[in-house]
């Protein structure tokens, strides 16, 4: 199988591979009991794939919608955002920055790619070892992260963000309506803008987290995981905190 | 005499002899050792033969006729190993419990034994325990020969003969059952001796004497040559021991031909048709037979087939005429596949007109109706013959009588609890007064074919389920009433579209009701499934819609047997899941449900339970089997009469290949035989009672339908299986694998070779008829043909239909040439040339070539005239022409013969080999309306078409000047279009052509080098024929220092080369600006944040483990003299680090994330 070289098929890809990920990461902030994920196998690394039918379900639902506002090239990045059922603020950010797709007109999305000429000829092993390395750092990311507030139950929401120049999703026909424009005021979502999101809080109040061998920082900070390189799809990864995730003492 | 057989027994029976048994004092009463168990064996055999020393020592009195015999006893046996044993050792014989080796003993007794041990002791005496028994009765050893378990090359047919006469292969009847066994065995008949009061027939009777007695048995039995047949029970009869010796000998003696030979024609069997249609008091006959207990089954049937009523029977030959002259079921099923061939027909009607070409979107709303009579049979009776009875209970049955069953009742009797296929007995108990009609099968006709008229007056696809209901899919009609597309919904669409299928089943029911005076329910759903479960609720006389919203509740509160396809068994089956109502269904996963019932039904119940059904109105299945079988009246006595009877099914299964026109490859026999523990008549009169149902199918190699070859094959495996004649119950056979038959070989059925099939020579092919009438008249055709004029008209078949050849609209009837001499066509009348030249028109548009390339788009409208070479072009002409035209055509002139030209593709150029090419090109190049100024291509004059497409990938594309830049070289041809040819353009493709080519120059100017490195990878790699995508270039990576390096391995290489030979006096500031400034625009530009944190964190690892590795050795050797330095040094290192970091940070902050942690 060569890499993916149209438009249809790296949209493909990366949605595959952000279904994985989206399972890995409610696995790993355990956003559901650890125990409704089955341990299983994708590009030949061990993961965990939540089993309810509901949750899988939903993911699939949302994975298509990103892959259809990929194939638009109107995406500039992902976010699977985890958020507190008790405050519904965010808490972590998961980013996958998509800001270098190629941008394709509609016709073309199966035209194959001009090739580049790369010194390097990669192949899916290739992109698979990328996308293994990636949910591995993930992993590692994912420890470094603060433990999230023991006494709280959490959801997670897929967010994208459109490219400055494009039109927000948000439309009257019912395969556009989707996607919900998100109160600026309660979630953060365009952080290039919001600098609420940004721990410039040093002087935000200390808490007391519960010792943990490694004390991590109490203020909120990015993680990078990894960035993807191959061939035409290029996209980085990292974990953000969100400030939030720290103001509100686990006993309040 | 002198085998190995003799040799080892006598010895053993030597040694047996040898042996004395004082007491139990001998070795072998010794303890034995441990371990030994081969000393243990031996001693057991030694003590089991002191044991037979002794019986046979207490047992002086009886003959030793067993003397020189060692008998080893296999298996059950009867009398049992026990009396056996005592029987031999008494009689002074030698007894092994275990067999040694196959040798030691001289017989082997058994009464059956594995196919195994048949194999292997085929070759010793394996005899019956009876040949011990009547050897001790006898007083003398008998020969083993007439007792022998196995013959010799048993698995061999053996022929018979009798009296001379060749009786045909019959196979000894050597594989008794243990069942078989113990019914002529020793204790049966000797219990059965207790109740006789026959004597005791004396042991030492001569065997002269009972063969006669045998045969007496035997025609007393009315057997004609049935041994192969031989029932288990026949020798009941039979007394004694002797028992055993009849089966023996019976196959020798064949005696009884003539006694009670039932010939199918004598007028016993065949007696006086019966007026009264099948009435028989058959009790009265049953008792009078069943009374006498021990019959074999042909006897009964002989009796039976006596009575003079009992016509009715297989065994008389117009016996399948008159069956399916009366069967109801068969005359039904009949009448339903007239019918479907019928709708078939209809629909294949209506499918060539314009209105099934609407395609269903997927996914769609659906509107199914099943339509269905209220009590099809009882109603179209009453209201034909006895109106008056309607409001009654009436019931339509073949009879009144006890034992016929009732077709069917009205809602009246339905009341009483009656119900279809009860039996008469039953539905009087229940309601003496129910009325019974016989059937009116042309009145059934008369109203299913009014029925099926009011259908098809509606229009959607009709398929016929039987002769009283009807699906039928309306869905086109209701989604047309509420404006869908049957996906989408408009406000109050759903609502239309149900009211609409209301009406059209309110209409279709009072049609109905109008032309056959009878009710149908309709019931509407979204596929058949919902519309069977809402006819439910529609009946009687009424309709019912099962509305997408309560399809799940109304289904989930059926119980499962509700659901069709579900019955007694399968209802058992789910009971045993635990699942009584639909909703339960629901809860099984769909694994469990198929694997407990099967992957089809499973899969299909799983869907049922949510209300999905796939199946799709009038689809139509292919036939896969073609059948006739009769299991009712099915009464034999001899062979001969079965396989009379199998020919003639085998006949009527001819009738209905033919009937269909397919032949088959495999046939399948199906026999019911009746169990061993029914009745001999079973409750119903001539039914066939419980039975074991036996299939065997053979392939037939060549596909067939011969009766002939059918009843040979079904005859040799009614055969194969041995059964009695007067167990069976039901014949069936069945061909599968069905081939059409070619219309040649209709008349002949086979001819019993296969037949090459060749294809159909397209020259065949061709001279069929044409579909456009117009052409086929036209007397023009031969010569457009011939004159290979118009490629796509003439020649290609593929095209060659009404869609595509020119309609005749201006009224001529003659074909036009479509390349027409000029001269000739301005001779021409105005009319024949204006359609002269629109045809050309619609010849350039018609046969567009082959490629999706733009450039083919623009390919000339007015057909161009090929261009003379320029030696014979007429200066003055050329003088007299205005300016801009001769600029053209010179420069047409110049380009082909332009020196030097860079050849990008050599391989594909065609050569100088036809001008007239070149010219044709250039000529089309002039007209193109946008795209390349037809100065630059080099490629335009010489290439082939698909070249010229392939080396401008995406000309139209806006970024073409990009990939233009890839192929062509030729920047500097660009620059120097002539000025001339310029002017000559009009003003908007000049526009288009300058800006072209400053785009173009641009790009060469800008990324000359780059492209440089790239071309010679780039070119060679494109595959042929496929466009390919043009991405903008990507935006290079930073990279750091002039060695250009970009991946963290080599960073991190890079960066403790650079610690290391820096350690001691510390970095040097612009080499850390440089890293600063590189891993800030790793995280901005490059955007891998990860790669800058590891590059940072990796000199903060090298400093720490500096610090603690060296430090300590330091501090210790240099205190004095490097202190200054080491600190120094060290802190300018995370000086340094810290600088780093803070870029990194920094460039992290501007892209709006939190701070990173570093290490």
């Amino acid at each position: 199988m060569p890499l993916p070289d149209t438009q249809a098929e790296l949209a493909a890809s990366f949605t595959k591979f952000l279904t994985v990920a989206i399972h890995q990461i409610i696995y790993l902030r355990s956003v559901y009991p650890r125990v409704t994920f089955l341990p299983v196998r994708a590009y030949d690394f061990p993961l965990r794939q939540s089993r309810h039918p509901k949750v899988c379900e939903y993911i699939r639902d949302v994975v298509a919608a990103v892959e259809t506002e990929i194939l638009k090239g109107t995406v500039a990045a992902a976010y699977v955002i985890v958020t507190s059922i008790s405050s519904n603020q965010p808490m972590e950010r998961f980013a996958f920055d998509l800001s270098e797709f190629p941008r394709v007109a509609e016709e073309d999305l199966c035209t194959t790619f001009e090739e580049r000429g790369l010194a390097t000829a990669l192949s899916a092993v290739d992109m698979e070892a990328q996308f293994r390395a990636c949910l591995s750092r993930l992993t590692s990311a994912c420890e470094r992260l603060a433990p999230l507030p023991a006494d709280d139950e959490f959801g997670f929401t897929v967010c994208i963000e459109v490219r400055e120049d494009a039109l927000p999703p948000a439309g009257t026909t019912k395969a556009e309506a989707n996607w919900i424009i998100a109160d600026p005021g309660r979630v953060n979502l365009q952080s290039r803008s919001a600098p609420s999101s940004l721990s410039k809080a040093k002087d935000g109040k200390q808490q007391q987290q519960q010792p943990s061998p490694r004390i991590p920082s109490e203020k909120a900070k990015t993680v990078p995981v990894r960035r993807v390189e191959a061939g035409e799809l290029r996209f980085e990864v990292w974990v953000e905190e969100a400030r939030q995730k720290f103001e509100n003492p686990p006993g309040s | 005499m002198g085998s190995r057989l003799d040799v080892n027994s006598s010895a053993v029976r030597k040694q047996i002899d040898r042996h004395i048994f004082d007491n139990e004092e001998g070795e072998e009463y010794a303890a034995s050792t441990f371990a030994g168990f081969g000393d243990y064996m031996r001693r057991k055999k030694l003590k089991l033969q002191n044991l037979d020393a002794e019986t046979r020592s207490s047992s002086q009195g009886n003959p030793p006729i067993f003397h020189d015999v060692v008998v080893h006893v296999n298996g059950y046996t009867q009398p049992s190993l026990r009396d056996l044993h005592h029987l031999i050792v008494s009689h002074g014989g030698g007894f092994l419990q275990y067999l040694d080796g196959k040798t030691s003993a001289t017989h082997i007794v058994a009464s059956t034994l594995t196919p195994k041990k048949r194999e292997e002791f085929c070759k010793y005496r394996i005899v019956k325990p009876a040949w011990v028994v009547e050897s001790v009765m006898a007083g003398r050893l008998l020969p083993w020969n007439s007792f022998r378990l196995l013959d010799e090359g048993h698995s061999q047919k053996v022929l018979h003969f009798d009296n001379g006469r060749f009786m045909g292969h019959a196979r000894i009847n050597d594989q008794q059952s243990y069942k078989a066994e113990s019914k002529r065995s020793w204790y049966t008949s000797q219990a059965r001796d207790m109740n006789r009061t026959v004597p005791e027939t004396h042991p030492s009777l001569p065997a002269s004497t009972a063969s006669e007695v045998l045969s007496v048995d035997l025609t007393t039995g009315g057997e004609m040559d049935g041994e192969i047949f031989s029932p288990p029970g026949r020798e009941m009869a039979a007394d004694g021991v002797w028992s055993t010796r009849h089966q023996e000998n019976a196959p020798r003696n064949d005696v009884s031909d003539s006694t009670l030979h039932v010939d199918p024609n004598s007028p016993r069997a065949t007696g006086v048709r019966d007026n009264n249609n099948g009435q028989l008091p058959p009790l009265l006959v049953d008792d009078a037979i069943l009374s006498k207990t021990d019959v074999t089954p042909e006897e009964y049937n002989a009796q039976l087939l006596c009575d003079p009523k009992m016509k009715n029977s297989s065994v008389n030959p117009e016996f399948l005429q008159q069956y399916y002259r009366e069967s109801r079921l068969h005359h039904l099923s009949a009448w339903k596949a007239e019918l479907k061939a019928k709708l078939q027909a209809t629909a294949q009607e209506k499918s060539s007109g314009p209105k099934t070409a609407m395609k269903r979107a997927p996914g769609a709303r659906r509107y199914i109706l099943h339509v269905d009579f209220d009590c099809f049979f009882a109603a179209v009776s009453i209201r034909n013959n006895n109106p008056e009875l309607a409001d009654k209970p009436v019931a339509v049955a073949h009879s009144a009588g006890a034992s016929s069953e009732i077709a069917c009742c009205n809602y009246p009797a339905r009341a009483y609890g009656i119900k279809n296929g009860m039996w008469m007995k039953g539905a009087l108990q229940m309601c003496p007064e129910l009325k019974v009609l016989p059937y009116d099968f042309p009145a059934y006709e008369e109203a299913s074919r009014k029925f099926y008229s009011g259908i098809l007056d509606v229009d959607g696809t009709i398929q016929s389920v039987s002769i009283d209901e009807a699906l039928m899919d309306i869905t086109m009609q209701c989604l047309e009433a509420g404006g869908t597309e049957g996906k989408g919904i408009i406000e109050g669409s759903i609502y239309r579209e149900q009211a609409r299928a209301d009406e059209i089943a309110k209409d279709l029911r009072l049609s109905i009701m109008d032309k056959t005076g009878c009710a149908v329910s309709v019931g509407i759903g979204g596929n058949i499934l919902q519309a069977k479960i809402a006819l439910r609720k529609a009946k009687p006389a009424g309709q019912f819609q099962l509305k997408p919203g309560d399809v799940l509740d109304f289904i989930g509160n059926l119980k499962v047997q509700d659901l069709p396809g579900v019955a007694y068994s399968l209802g058992a089956k789910l009971e045993e899941l635990g699942v009584q109502f639909v909703k339960d269904l629901r809860e099984i996963s769909r694994e469990k449900l198929t694997s407990s019932l099967g992957p089809k039904t499973g899969a299909k119940l799983w869907d049922y339970a949510k209300g999905i059904d796939r199946a799709e109105v009038g689809v139509l299945t292919v036939r896969k089997s073609v059948s006739a079988e009769i299991n009712w009246g099915i009464r034999f006595v001899t062979e001969g009469q079965a396989e009379t009877f199998l020919q003639s099914l085998s006949d009527e299964l001819h009738r209905r290949l033919v009937e269909i026109l397919v032949k088959g490859t495999q046939l399948s026999i199906r026999i019911m035989r009746r169990s061993a523990d029914a009745p001999l008549e079973p409750v119903k009169h001539l039914g066939h009672g419980k039975c074991d149902v036996f299939n065997k199918s053979v392939g037939l190699g060549v596909a067939t339908n011969a009766a002939e070859t059918i009843g040979k094959e079904a005859v040799s495996m009614l055969r194969s299986f041995g059964f009695s004649p007067g167990d069976l119950r039901g014949l069936g056979i069945q061909m599968t694998k069905l081939e059409p038959i070619t219309a040649a070989s209709t008349g002949k059925p086979e001819s019993g070779q296969r037949q090459l099939n060749f294809k159909a020579s397209p020259v065949h092919e061709k001279s069929l008829p044409s579909v456009d009438p117009d052409e086929v008249e036209s007397p023009g055709r031969g010569d457009d043909t011939e004159l290979g004029v118009s490629e796509p008209f003439g020649i290609r078949p593929s095209l060659n239909d009404s869609t595509q050849t020119p309609l005749n609209t201006s009224g001529t009837q003659f074909i036009l040439p479509s390349q027409a001499d000029p001269k000739v066509a301005a001779e021409l009348p105005v009319d024949i040339r204006s359609c002269l030249v629109r045809n050309s028109h619609k010849r350039s548009h018609a046969a567009p070539p082959p490629s999706p390339s733009p450039a083919s788009r623009f390919r000339p409208k007015t057909y161009a005239v090929e261009l003379p070479p320029q030696s014979q072009l007429d200066p003055d002409i050329l003088d007299a022409l205005p300016d801009d035209l001769r600029a053209e055509i010179l420069a047409h002139y110049q380009q082909p013969s332009e020196p030097n030209r860079p050849q990008i593709h050599p391989p594909t150029v065609q050569p100088r080999s036809s001008e007239s090419t070149k010219m044709k090109k250039a000529a089309m190049t002039i007209k193109k309306r946008r795209g390349r100024p037809p100065m630059k291509p080099s490629f335009n004059s010489t290439l082939t078409q698909s070249n010229f497409i392939l080396t401008k990938p995406s000309a139209v594309d806006s970024s073409s000047a990009r990939s233009s830049r890839q192929s062509s070289p030729s920047a500097e041809q660009d620059g120097d279009i002539s000025a001339d040819f310029l002017a000559a353009l009009p003003d908007d493709i000049r526009c288009e052509v300058l800006g072209e080519q400053e785009r173009t120059r641009l790009q060469h100017h800008s990324e000359f080098g780059d492209t440089a490195s790239r071309d010679p990878l780039e070119s060679p790699s494109t595959p042929p024929g496929q466009r390919r995508l043009c991405l903008p270039p990507l935006r290079r990576k930073p990279v750091f220092t002039s060695k250009k390096l970009s991946t963290l391995p080599e960073l991190r290489e890079a960066l403790t080369d650079w610690y290391s030979s820096f350690v001691d006096e510390g970095p040097l500031l612009e080499d850390v600006t440089a890293l600063a400034r590189y891993l800030k625009r790793v995280v901005l530009e490059e955007k891998d944040i990860d790669k800058a944190v590891s590059v940072a964190n990796w000199l903060s690892w090298l400093i720490i483990d500096r610090a603690a590795n060296s430090h300590p050795t330091e501090m210790q050797e240099d205190v004095a003299k490097k202190q200054g330095i080491v600190s120094d040094s060290s802190d300018t290192w995370s000086n340094a680090l810290k600088a780093v970091q803070d870029s990194v940070a920094s460039a992290v902050e501007e892209r709006g994330l939190p701070p990173i942690e570093f290490l």
